[in-house]
């Protein structure tokens, strides 16, 4: 009795998930088809990405609310290299390179100055908003033909391109946290900071790193976003904060620190994506979307506070 | 005759997912006593007290209060029957004013919208008169108080609403050794005015002091209750600990080196004005004096916790300045902290992940962790210092005070320290868990380290240490060397006075 409720509290998570799956297959007959699946991995691809940099920070007990911003600066950046001619690869870099450093701006602030990293990255939100805008003169941005374009449309055998990338993604996040000492350090942070940082760890470093990997995984979720249109535009990724910030804790991330985990971070990104996609299919109007969205995020945390 | 007790727990049972914390215990405390509740860390006396506040009910057992068989569901209920618990860490609101936090929960009278301050400063002022303690303003805010006077107003607290039982759970902690006389006055004269005060403490110099009754529990079980004029302290350590302690202390056999920390001249804020000091190889160097001397400001400045502001410190013959834990850590020096919960363990992670964040070297190769390394590596270690524990896995919290302690200390012990500095190792340790820490660390000296002890403990400094250094107000003000110690001398020095 008592392993089975052990195991019920710590896989109440995928339960959960896969009650949503069952009821998205009685609620409309065109879930369950490929087509649509695909779909729906296409269109969380990069949510997922996005959601692996926000668990690190939220795991060291701080939040990233940059990563929609950061995310649409990704996209223009990426849009206009390949635009004024750049290669792929280089331009790919780059736009990792200027994710990287928007993030490392928001962890410095956050590591060295004692900023609340609430404060840094609504700094950092509001900024790169600003600056998506500037770069792209407030206007889409459409890639060359095939450059981009390929990658969204692309495919390896029958899955997307744009999963397999986010299964990547997935899988070395999945390996740092449960076999590095990094992963190891950034949750022990979270749990209890001051000593980390009396057993001699540089905890001011750490927290910089998560923050910088942060921003990467925006601009790797801002490549993605863009490639499936093949258009940069600075209007994308709104919003894309709160869905990235909910999906850790559905997935059992304390935002206090020092609890949360990979996989169930994921599954948290797909209980949003399916709530989504089967009212969409329901053609559910989207403002009581948002209702029935927020409601279901509140149910999903309660049952497992409820479970422990 | 039953009604002569004030109240009495009766065969209460309690269990925790499986585990169970009280098998059918018993204790009853008469009105005007005192009474001792004592026991290891996992006793169950904290849990036993819990379930008299209201805070926890039992899954067995009944309750009575003067006679009377009681329900006690909530921490309300508690309260209505006249029970009044004072934790160690205290519920007050630090920004409020005196009086405001002793009539916090009825601020206002019935029926009535605003507070009528006259009358509440009126009423404050009362009580702390009655119980002679005018120097405490009712305006003050709490915050503004020394520990000992916050305790008075938690006490306070309790008498405004015609307390009848007053639980203390390790009162003298935080207090200072003429704080503790003021308390022990104190509890005496609520004794005198017909409460039932039940004191749980690991100090047992104070309850032969204090109490009238002692009662001794054991892995959640009665063992035995006593008048205290009735038992010694070896005959209650060893009902305590269950076995024939032999000793408490381990034979030092210490090998004295050269010189490999010394500091001179030390200068950190306001705590640290004048420090000097010297360790050596195979030592075991106490620091001995009273709560705010500035012995745990120096540790974490030399530590590299906190900036040193002047003087110098020369580490294996050269100059150094840690400028974070980080520097302090690569050279061969190690802190532990006197403040587990907060500075100490990491209390959601597992044991596992607390033992071998100092040691990751030993662990890991190229950042990426060996599981079976890791486990086997942490076992070990915990091994020495004989901690109980299930698996490596388990989470810290669910482990008793003492053996978080160990996993504390363990991530210390095989770090390639070379220096390891201890600010209270054995702070709300039961006795059993003390005499492993005691062994650990005599065995650090003799291979070789250099062991600082902060220690508030007088008998613990006299009976482990070499040296001992003594501080006063930021000052270090004597050394003391092991054929010299004694108890009075190095009180007399740490207060100030000359005898």
């Amino acid at each position: 009795m008592k392993k089975a409720a052990l195991l019920l509290k710590k896989s109440s998570t995928y339960l959960i998930f896969l009650l949503l799956v069952l009821v998205c297959i009685i609620l409309s007959p065109d879930f369950f088809t490929p087509v649509n699946i695909m779909n729906i991995g296409r269109q969380y691809a990069g949510t997922i990405i996005v959601s692996m940099g926000m668990l690190f920070v939220i795991l060291t007990g701080g939040i990233d609310l940059s990563v929609g911003s950061i995310v649409a600066v990704g996209s223009v950046v990426i849009s206009l290299c390949l635009d004024s001619g750049l290669g792929m690869l280089a331009a790919v870099i780059f736009t990792l390179a200027v994710g990287f450093a928007c993030g490392l701006v928001t962890g410095v602030l956050v590591a060295y100055t004692k900023m609340a990293p609430f404060i840094a990255s609504v700094a950092m939100m509001t900024m790169a908003r600003g600056a998506a805008f500037v770069i792209s003169n407030g206007s889409p941005i459409q890639t060359p033909k095939d450059t981009i374009g390929l990658l969204g449309r692309g495919s390896v055998g029958v899955v997307p391109t744009l999963v397999v990338i986010a299964a990547i993604v997935v899988a070395v996040f999945w390996f740092v946290q449960n076999y590095t000492t990094f992963g190891r350090l950034v949750i022990a942070i979270g749990s209890n900071e001051s000593a980390v940082d009396l057993a001699g760890i540089r905890v001011k470093l750490y927290k910089v790193g998560v923050y910088a990997i942060s921003g990467v995984c925006c601009a790797v979720g801002g490549i993605l976003i863009c490639s499936r249109t093949a258009t940069g535009s600075p209007v994308i990724g709104t919003g894309l904060e709160l869905d990235g910030i909910a999906s850790c804790v559905i997935g059992g991330a304390s935002l206090a620190g020092g609890e949360g985990a990979v996989l169930k971070t994921v599954i948290g990104v797909l209980i949003l994506a399916l709530i989504g996609n089967v009212m969409n299919l329901l053609s559910v109007p989207s403002y009581p979307q948002d209702i029935i969205k927020g409601a279901i995020i509140v149910a999903a945390v309660l049952m497992q506070k409820l479970s422990s | 005759m039953e009604a002569a007790y004030r109240v009495q727990l009766k065969d209460i049972h309690k269990s925790f997912s499986g585990v169970r914390a009280l098998k059918g215990v018993s204790f009853a405390a008469k009105p005007g006593e005192i009474h001792a509740l004592v026991g290891e860390n996992g006793a169950g006396k904290s849990t036993l007290m819990k379930i008299l506040a209201g805070a926890l009910t039992a899954d067995k057992g009944t309750i009575e209060v003067d006679g009377q068989p009681r329900h006690i569901a909530s921490p309300r209920d508690s309260r209505e029957l006249g029970i009044s618990t004072i934790y160690q860490e205290f519920v007050l609101a630090p920004h409020l004013t005196v009086a405001e936090n002793i009539y916090i929960d009825r601020l206002t009278k019935k029926n009535r919208p605003i507070i009528d301050w006259r009358q509440l400063r009126k009423d404050s002022e009362k009580l702390l008169s009655e119980l002679g303690f005018l120097q405490i303003s009712p305006d003050a805010r709490v915050c503004d108080l020394s520990v000992a006077y916050q305790q008075v107003v938690e006490i306070c607290k309790s008498l405004s609403r015609d307390v009848r039982v007053l639980v203390l759970d390790e009162p003298s902690a935080v207090l200072t050794f003429n704080e503790i006389e003021v308390l022990f006055d104190l509890l005496r004269q609520l004794k005198a005015m017909g409460i039932a005060i039940i004191y749980i403490s690991h100090r047992l110099d104070e309850i032969f002091a204090l109490c009238d009754r002692i009662t001794v529990m054991k892995d959640g079980e009665f063992v035995a209750e006593h008048l205290v004029n009735e038992i010694d302290k070896r005959r209650l350590v060893n009902e305590m600990v269950g076995r024939e302690l032999s000793t408490l202390f381990p034979e030092r056999n210490a090998k004295i080196g050269e010189v490999i920390l010394e500091a001179k001249d030390l200068r950190a804020g306001k705590a640290v004005q004048d420090v000097s000091f010297k360790v050596h190889r195979g030592e075991v160097l106490g620091f001995s004096g009273l709560v705010g001397a500035g012995r745990t400001e120096t540790m974490r400045a030399i530590f590299g916790a906190d900036r040193l502001e002047g003087g110098s410190v020369v580490y294996k013959g050269k100059s150094v300045a840690f400028k974070s834990p980080y520097s302090a850590v690569r050279a061969g020096i190690g802190y532990l902290s006197e403040d587990r919960k907060k500075e100490g363990v990491l209390l959601t992670r597992s044991i596992c992940e607390n033992t071998t964040i100092t040691s990751f070297k030993k662990v890991s190769k190229l950042g990426v962790i060996s599981h079976k390394k890791d486990k086997s590596f942490a076992s070990v270690i915990l091994k020495r210092l004989a901690a109980k524990y299930s698996g490596v896995d388990d989470t810290v919290s669910m482990l008793s005070g003492g053996n978080q302690q160990k996993v504390s200390l363990a991530k210390w012990l095989m770090a390639d320290c070379e220096v390891i500095i201890l600010d209270e190792p054995t702070r709300g340790v039961d006795v059993g868990a003390k005499t492993e820490i005691y062994k650990n660390i005599n065995d650090l000296a003799e291979s070789g380290l250099a062991v600082i002890i902060v220690s508030s403990e007088i008998e613990e400094i006299v009976n482990i240490c070499d040296r001992v250094v003594v501080m006063r107000q930021g000052k270090t003000v004597g050394e003391v060397r092991k054929e010299d110690m004694s108890d009075k001398g190095i009180l007399n020095l740490s207060m100030g006075v000359t005898s």
